[in-house]
């Protein structure tokens, strides 16, 4: 856009006017501006302007330094300027301006300057949808230029579109009112002015300050005709001071960026790949693998590289083959994007392979198809196979490494399912069974039990009267054994002798008396003293006698008579055994 | 001594000669796995209505009728088979399957606290608990019978702590199971039978209604009078309904 830049050497010549239209009662200021690396001695030679008439000449020089990198460039800047007055209405064009140094001749390129009416503040805009303010005594353009880079793309193809505002006058604020949505784009700002700063730049001759507002790269996601959005600053400049008491106001304007209008034309379906995923652009594609040898069990990474211009983050890596006995996994996907538009960059794509059996494998070629909006074609591009070499490791498949937890797929809800018991009991409460009841009743009769067997054994220990009865029936017992015996074997003598023993001990424990001390005439008195009657007193009396007699008499007995002493004997026992003796102590 | 030990002999045979009838429900499990619902409902219920008391029965009945679709009478029987095993899961698993096909919400929430002694009042089983009130009473008895008997101080002095220690189970557990047999046989909830039942204020229809209920809702009762009875939802509202519009649990 710039106009009338022709440099050689070093030397740039640019013309420009101070507006495009021009009333017959102003004047037009023409300006040529000659930059050099240095100071040079050159005039620009003015050429005979139709419609116009010189009025006033005057001429500046200036000179900058920069320093950049620790290198010095100096720029020198003369300028020349030009009062022209029109002459009369109608458009008239500003030819080259030629300037001579050093054998070359420099141009600068022509402006055309349309003269109107007097007083007129009519402006002609450059543009239709360019909106100029005018303003009849200090003739303020400012206007907001979108540029899209491209006109038609295909969908998925990125374009970037810049915001440039330009103004004649310097501006004071610039305040964002509407930034662009840009519905059926998917958009990515990549840059957003910060602080007003501007360059200088000269459109139809007229030399204007120019702000960069902001770029975008778009996406276009489907195919259409779009009318982008606008957008829209409130910029302000300052009005200068008229009069001694004016002291210059601020005075701010909307400004609305020109309509742009994009073709997006959708991609072709004929001749597409199966395995297109959206790729639109210019890529190249490679493959590494982090290791050429692994152990079973061992992960190694494929790492692979797609390379170019497009909408890098707009598709899907391509699938992986399916290798038998190498587990794979889903894919880890990043985006790596180059300033300033975004639109190249890398998509870097790893995929974790996990080999279960040794052995030599080839990792087929992996394929990318991409849509390549220049040739309007798809191309597919396919990396280099790869070989992987796998030894047996100390993880064998089938081990915990291997297993990777899955969400467990739930198809349905039901009931738990029935017991399958085939036979049940009717139910019964343990406490209402007899026998729970029973044992609780033995338990508390073992207390009383207890208790009983306590008191008897400490009578037991306390009463030997008591205790001597109480064992009176198993002495019997043991001595009657013994005159039992004597009985069977027709020893007369130690049966008369048992039986005796046995009749006196049992007195004897019954009256608590010494059995082996005591004579027949004891016995008596015992006898007598526990009110036994007469009669029983007697038959024992005579017994002890027989025995005794028997004992030292010796003499012949039949065995028929022993027994019939023996049942005496039991007959007169069983008739102590029921009498109560009277405890003696 | 041998008189003793036939007669201790005896009374560890009396729990053999008591044990308890069984059934076979064979039929009725079977027709449940051939899917054919109703004729398993028919044969379960031949064993309930003769008023065989069992878990299984029950928990099978209130699956079959779940399958039936019969949501009132499957909650019905649940809840009778919960009355045996409160804390069975997959019972309470199934309860809160049917709860969510309900048409009345009805929520139980019950604080970490109330679990806890939920789980702990639940855990032993009423049966289980009889036995161990037995086994607590003749130890203790056993116990005080040392305590009668031995000549040991010693002995003495450790038997006592333990007796006390004894009582306390002892205590306890009955406490427990006394508890626990007085909730098993209260009729104190029932569960909405009819597919729609409406509540009035009092007991007749001549009053105003109070609100509606549906099949599976748990009820707790609150008095009779005739055919009417008193019923409080899980909410705390009450109302009168019909007695042969729910079955009492």
């Amino acid at each position: 856009m710039l106009n009338a830049i022709y440099f050689a050497d070093d030397i740039t010549v640019t013309s420009y006017v101070d507006k495009n239209t021009v009333s017959l009662n102003e004047l037009l200021n023409l300006t040529v501006e000659i930059k050099s690396d240095e100071q040079i001695t050159a005039e620009p030679e003015i050429p005979q302007l139709t419609g116009f008439q010189i009025v006033g000449q005057s001429s500046s020089s200036s000179t900058s330094i920069k320093i950049i990198n620790n290198e010095m460039s100096k720029s020198v800047t003369q300028s020349f300027m030009y009062s022209l007055r029109p002459l009369k209405i109608g458009s008239f064009t500003i030819p080259p301006i030629y300037t001579k140094y050093k054998n070359s001749t420099y141009r600068s390129k022509t402006i055309n300057v349309t003269v109107v009416q007097e007083n007129s503040n009519i402006t002609q805009s450059r543009q239709q949808s360019q909106k100029k303010i005018d303003n009849s005594s200090n003739n303020v353009q400012i206007f907001l230029q979108a540029t899209p880079g491209k006109s038609e793309v295909f969908v998925g193809e990125p374009f970037t579109i810049k915001y440039v505002l330009y103004s004649n006058k310097g501006l004071v604020g610039l305040n964002a009112e509407k930034m662009p949505e840009f519905a059926g784009f998917v958009k990515e700002e990549t840059f957003q002015t910060k602080n007003i700063t501007h360059t200088l730049e000269v459109i139809n001759g007229i030399r204007y300050y120019a702000y960069r507002i902001s770029d975008y790269t778009l996406f276009p996601t489907n195919a259409n005709t779009f009318n982008l959005d606008n957008m829209e600053l409130l910029c302000a400049y300052e009005v200068p001071a008229k009069s001694f008491f004016d002291f210059g106001t601020t005075k701010r304007v909307y400004i609305q960026s020109n309509t742009s209008t994009i073709k997006v034309k959708p991609l072709p379906v004929e001749g597409q790949p199966v395995n297109f995923s959206g790729a639109v652009g210019q890529y190249d594609i490679k493959s590494a693998l982090s290791s050429s040898q692994v152990k079973t069990g061992e992960s190694v990474t494929l790492t692979l590289t797609i390379n170019g211009s497009g909408n890098i983050r707009m598709f899907d890596p391509p699938t992986f083959p399916v290798i038998p006995n190498i587990d794979t996994f889903p894919p880890e996907e990043s985006d790596d994007l180059y300033q300033p538009d975004n639109i190249s960059g890398k998509k870097v794509v790893k995929y974790i392979l996990i080999p279960e059996e040794t052995g030599t494998y080839n990792l087929p070629a992996i394929s990318f198809t991409y849509f390549e909006p220049r040739s309007e074609t798809y191309k597919t591009i396919s990396t280099r196979p790869l070989t992987l070499v796998v030894e047996k490791g100390k993880i064998t498949p089938g081990s915990l490494s291997y297993i990777r937890p899955q969400e467990i797929d739930i198809q349905g809800l039901d009931i738990n399912f029935i017991i399958t018991n085939n036979s049940i009991t009717d139910y019964t409460l343990v406490i209402s069974q007899a026998w729970f009841w029973i044992l609780i009743l033995i338990s508390l009769l073992s207390i009383f039990a207890a208790f009983i067997i306590k008191k008897e054994r400490e009578k037991l220990l306390k009463d030997k009267a008591y205790y001597r009865a109480r064992i009176s029936n198993k002495q019997l017992q043991k001595d009657l054994d013994i005159v039992q015996s004597a009985l069977k074997q027709d020893d007369i003598s130690g049966f008369f002798v048992a039986a005796d023993n046995a009749l006196k001990n049992f007195i004897a424990n019954r009256c608590n008396i010494s059995a082996g001390a005591s004579t027949i005439q004891d016995i008596t008195a015992e006898l007598q003293i526990n009110e036994l009657s007469k009669q029983d007193i007697d038959d024992i009396i005579e017994f002890l006698k027989m025995t005794d007699s028997a004992r030292f008499g010796g003499g012949k007995i039949s065995h028929a008579e022993l027994e019939k002493k023996y049942h005496e004997l039991n007959t007169i026992l069983q008739n102590l055994a029921k009498k109560k003796f009277r405890k003696k102590r | 001594m041998k008189k003793l030990i036939f007669i201790l002999s005896i009374l560890l045979l009396i729990p053999l000669l008591l044990c308890a009838k069984e059934y076979d429900i064979t039929a009725a499990n079977s027709a449940y796995q051939e899917q054919n619902y109703q004729k398993a409902q028919e044969e379960y219920m031949k064993f309930a209505n003769e008023g065989v008391k069992n878990f299984e029965l029950f928990y099978n009945l209130g699956n079959t009728y779940f399958k039936l679709n019969d949501l009132g009478n499957a909650r019905f029987y649940y809840e009778k088979a919960a009355k045996f095993e409160p804390l069975n899961k997959e019972l309470n698993a199934n309860i809160a399957m049917l709860m969510a096909s309900m048409k009345d919400k009805e929520e139980v929430e019950r604080s970490f606290v109330e679990t806890l002694l939920r789980k702990i009042y639940y855990t032993l089983s009423i049966n289980l608990l009889g036995v161990l009130v037995l086994i607590s009473f003749i130890i203790m008895m056993a116990f005080v019978v040392i305590l009668i008997m031995s000549r040991s101080a010693i002995l003495k002095r450790v038997v006592k702590i333990l007796l006390v220690i004894f009582a306390v189970i002892f205590f306890l557990i009955t406490v427990t199971e006394v508890m626990r047999i007085r909730d098993f046989y209260a009729e104190d909830s029932a569960v909405i039978l009819d597919e729609t039942v409406i509540a009035y204020s009092g007991p007749s229809e001549d009053f105003p209604q109070v609100f509606t209920i549906h099949d599976g809702l748990k009820v707790s009762i609150e008095k009779y009078d005739n055919d009417w009875v008193l019923i409080k939802l899980p909410s705390g509202s009450g109302g009168w309904v019909l007695v042969n519009s729910l079955g009492i649990i």
